[in-house]
């Protein structure tokens, strides 16, 4: 089973899309900001990550180049979400090395599409 | 009154030349006048001391002659071989007396003697003044004659004792004409002397006296003719015969009666004057241009920082706000410039504030709205199990409400970026006739769920154009969301695009209420103000048609409206190809 952690500081967001990948046969984990983020990631070890952008205490960017800089989640594929539709942000995702940029709102369809793809 | 408008620089320089150009000005004029008054009155007085010394020494001189002949008034007296020692004498005592003769008490000559001894030829001069006058006592000078050898001379005569003849001396002028010539009047004037016809009696160059010049006809002499007064009360100009220009005055000898004449060419006499007035128009070019170059200076202390401020304020008003001011003038304008630097200091906190909140309230609204559309997309899928058509349309409604919510929060957010020049464009070619089919095909059931209909007139064969994609198609969801919600049931709407030059012309029509002429402008304004009965006006997209208006502008183009009350309005807009 493939595991999915989704962090994104709008709760019935997170709970939205923890129900419906659930629902798709993925197992996952949620978090509110970066540093909880980091938190999930010692005892949990994701295939891919929902990344919101704008978060309190850490944001997203924070949070991708500490995933980056660690060898042992250097290879955690990442979506990142935005609401932000900036060529600068899609360039600094790619640099980043996330696999998807997906701009909020999205529709679950698309995101599930996206998942499936990139596992 | 009002001024024309004139810049400071302009206005405080014509108050400097005001101030200081015209009173220096005034100034040196009446410098002019007062100066030239006395430099003319110094000269005048200085060539009238000169006048009257040369008359001094004439008349010193003849003075001398006659005393010295009046030493020997008793000659008459002496024995013969006495008389003759005498005379020799006289001769002796003078290197101007060239003959001395003694008249006896008829007046006829005695002896004379000159200086090559005695004369032979003794001739009666009874009927002449120097007898005449020596018969009455008194002494005599005569007019000027000419001698054989044309050297000029007068006869001197003092009555002897007891009036028993006369002792009569001729007076070589040569020495006065020496005397004259070695005068100096000025630097190139010369004395001469006249006598009261205006005959030339003594002149620096001798041949003048010779020719029997006669110089009434010159202004100064005629004076002199005519007024008789002891000096020249003001100065004569005239041209000499020469043709220059020069000052002359006389001074009258009463014995004699004639007159020193001087005369200076008027060049030399003015030369002072006109030194001082180049003087003087020297120092007012130099001061004036002195206070003028000064006053120059300080206007530009002054107008610089303003110009400083002044394309401070423009920066301001173009938005940019981390303006530094270098104004350092110790006075107002710098504390000014530090005021409008605190200003536009204040004014970027809260312009980085409106920016914050703006990107807070974009983040704030859209995070719950992606929470909102994605439960729906996700109820709506099925995935959650089968739902039914009434369901499905509520939940529809609800999208349709969370979408609108949402394109006025990225009207918001692109009308605050492209305020912010922050809106990078990504053009591509497009094809607009596709785009304005996939519109139609998008609206299609909204119209026709209203009873309204939604025509395409698109020109064919319409060149592609390079502008974002889909920007382009926000601004033709915005113009025909609006006509929709303008027109009532039966309402026409139509979208067409047409070949327009070099630009590409979209036009969105509709035949609903019309905009009221005054707000034909206003309404692509940010937030326009609408009375209620208008309030239709403000239409569901808030900055819908701000954000059209600032798309088509940064891609080149522009948009306008064309409506009549009651009958519709168009919106056209055009984009370059």
């Amino acid at each position: 089973m493939k595991k999915i952690l989704v962090i994104d500081d709008e709760r019935p967001l997170t709970e939205l899309l923890q129900h419906m990948l659930e629902g798709n046969g993925f197992r996952v984990e949620v978090a509110h900001n970066g540093l909880e983020g980091l938190g999930k990631l010692k005892n949990f070890q994701p295939d891919l990550i929902v990344l919101d952008v704008s978060m309190p205490q850490m944001d997203g960017w924070q949070f991708l180049r500490t995933l980056r800089a660690s060898p042992v989640t250097k290879g955690i594929k990442v979506i990142m979400c935005t609401e932000k539709n900036l060529i600068k942000e899609i360039e600094l995702a790619d640099e980043l090395g996330a696999q998807a940029y997906i701009l909020k709102p999205f529709d679950t369809e698309r995101v599930l599409r996206k998942i499936e793809e990139i596992l | 009154m009002k001024l024309p408008r004139m810049s400071i620089r302009y206005k405080i320089i014509s108050l400097f030349v005001l101030a200081v150009a015209l009173p220096v000005l005034l100034i040196s004029i009446i410098l002019i006048s007062i100066s030239r008054r006395s430099i003319r009155d110094s000269i005048f007085i200085q060539q009238q001391e000169t006048v009257a010394r040369v008359a001094d020494r004439i008349n010193s001189q003849l003075d001398r002659h006659k005393q010295l002949l009046s030493i020997y008034r008793d000659i008459g007296q002496l024995p013969g071989k006495q008389q003759v020692a005498a005379a020799r004498e006289i001769l002796g005592q003078s290197d101007a007396l060239s003959e001395i003769s003694l008249l006896d008490a008829s007046g006829r000559e005695q002896w004379k003697y000159d200086r090559t001894g005695p004369g032979k030829e003794l001739i009666d001069r009874s009927r002449r003044g120097e007898y005449k006058f020596a018969l009455s006592g008194r002494s005599y000078i005569s007019s000027v004659y000419l001698s054989a050898q044309r050297s000029p001379y007068i006869i001197l005569s003092v009555p002897l004792q007891g009036r028993s003849g006369a002792l009569v001396a001729k007076l070589n002028l040569s020495q006065m004409w020496q005397w004259i010539s070695e005068i100096k009047v000025g630097e190139t004037g010369q004395a001469f002397v006249v006598d009261q016809k205006g005959n030339l009696i003594a002149h620096p160059e001798p041949e003048r006296v010779w020719a029997h010049s006669n110089f009434s006809d010159l202004p100064v002499v005629r004076d002199f003719i005519e007024r008789r007064q002891p000096s020249a009360e003001r100065w004569s100009e005239y041209r000499d015969e020469r043709g220059y220009k020069v000052v002359a005055l006389y001074q009258y000898l009463p014995k004699l009666n004639w007159a020193v004449v001087t005369q200076i060419p008027a060049k030399e006499v003015y030369a002072p004057i006109r030194k001082m007035h180049e003087n003087i128009i020297f120092w007012t070019i130099f001061f004036t241009g002195a206070f003028l170059y000064i006053g120059y200076q300080f206007v530009q202390r002054i107008t610089n920082p303003l110009s400083l401020l002044k394309s401070g304020a423009e920066q301001i008003s173009q938005g940019k706000l981390d303006i530094k001011l270098d104004i350092h003038t110790g006075d107002e304008i710098e504390d000014l410039a530090k005021n409008f630097e605190k200003m536009a200091t204040a004014l970027k906190e809260l312009e980085t504030l409106r920016e914050d909140l703006i990107r807070m309230i974009i983040h704030d609204l859209k995070s719950p709205l992606s929470g909102i559309m994605g439960s729906l997309d996700y109820l709506e899928s099925g995935m959650l199990g089968d739902i039914t058509d009434d369901q499905k349309k509520i939940i529809s409604l609800a999208k349709k409400s969370s979408e609108s919510l949402l394109v006025m929060i990225q009207n918001l957010l692109d009308v605050a970026k492209m305020e912010e020049g922050k809106l990078e464009l990504r053009k591509e070619k497009m094809d607009i006739s596709a785009v304005i089919r996939e519109r139609k095909y998008q609206f299609d059931t909204l119209v026709k769920n209203e009873g309204k209909t939604l025509s395409v007139d698109v020109e064919a064969g319409l060149p592609p154009i390079e502008a974002e994609q889909h920007l382009i198609e926000r601004i033709l969801n915005n113009l025909l969301t609006n006509a929709v919600n303008h027109t009532s049931t039966g309402g026409a709407i139509t979208i067409g695009a047409r070949h327009l030059g070099r630009f590409l012309e979209v036009r969105v029509a509709d035949n609903g209420v019309g905009i009221p002429p005054e707000y034909r402008d206003k309404i692509f304004e940010k937030f326009v103000q609408v009375e209620r009965k208008q309030a239709h006006l403000r239409t569901g997209a808030g900055l819908g048609l701000t954000f059209c208006k600032m798309v088509v502008e940064t891609h080149g183009g522009h948009i306008r409206v064309e409506s009549e009350l009651n009958k519709g309005s168009a919106f056209i807009f055009t984009l370059p190809l």
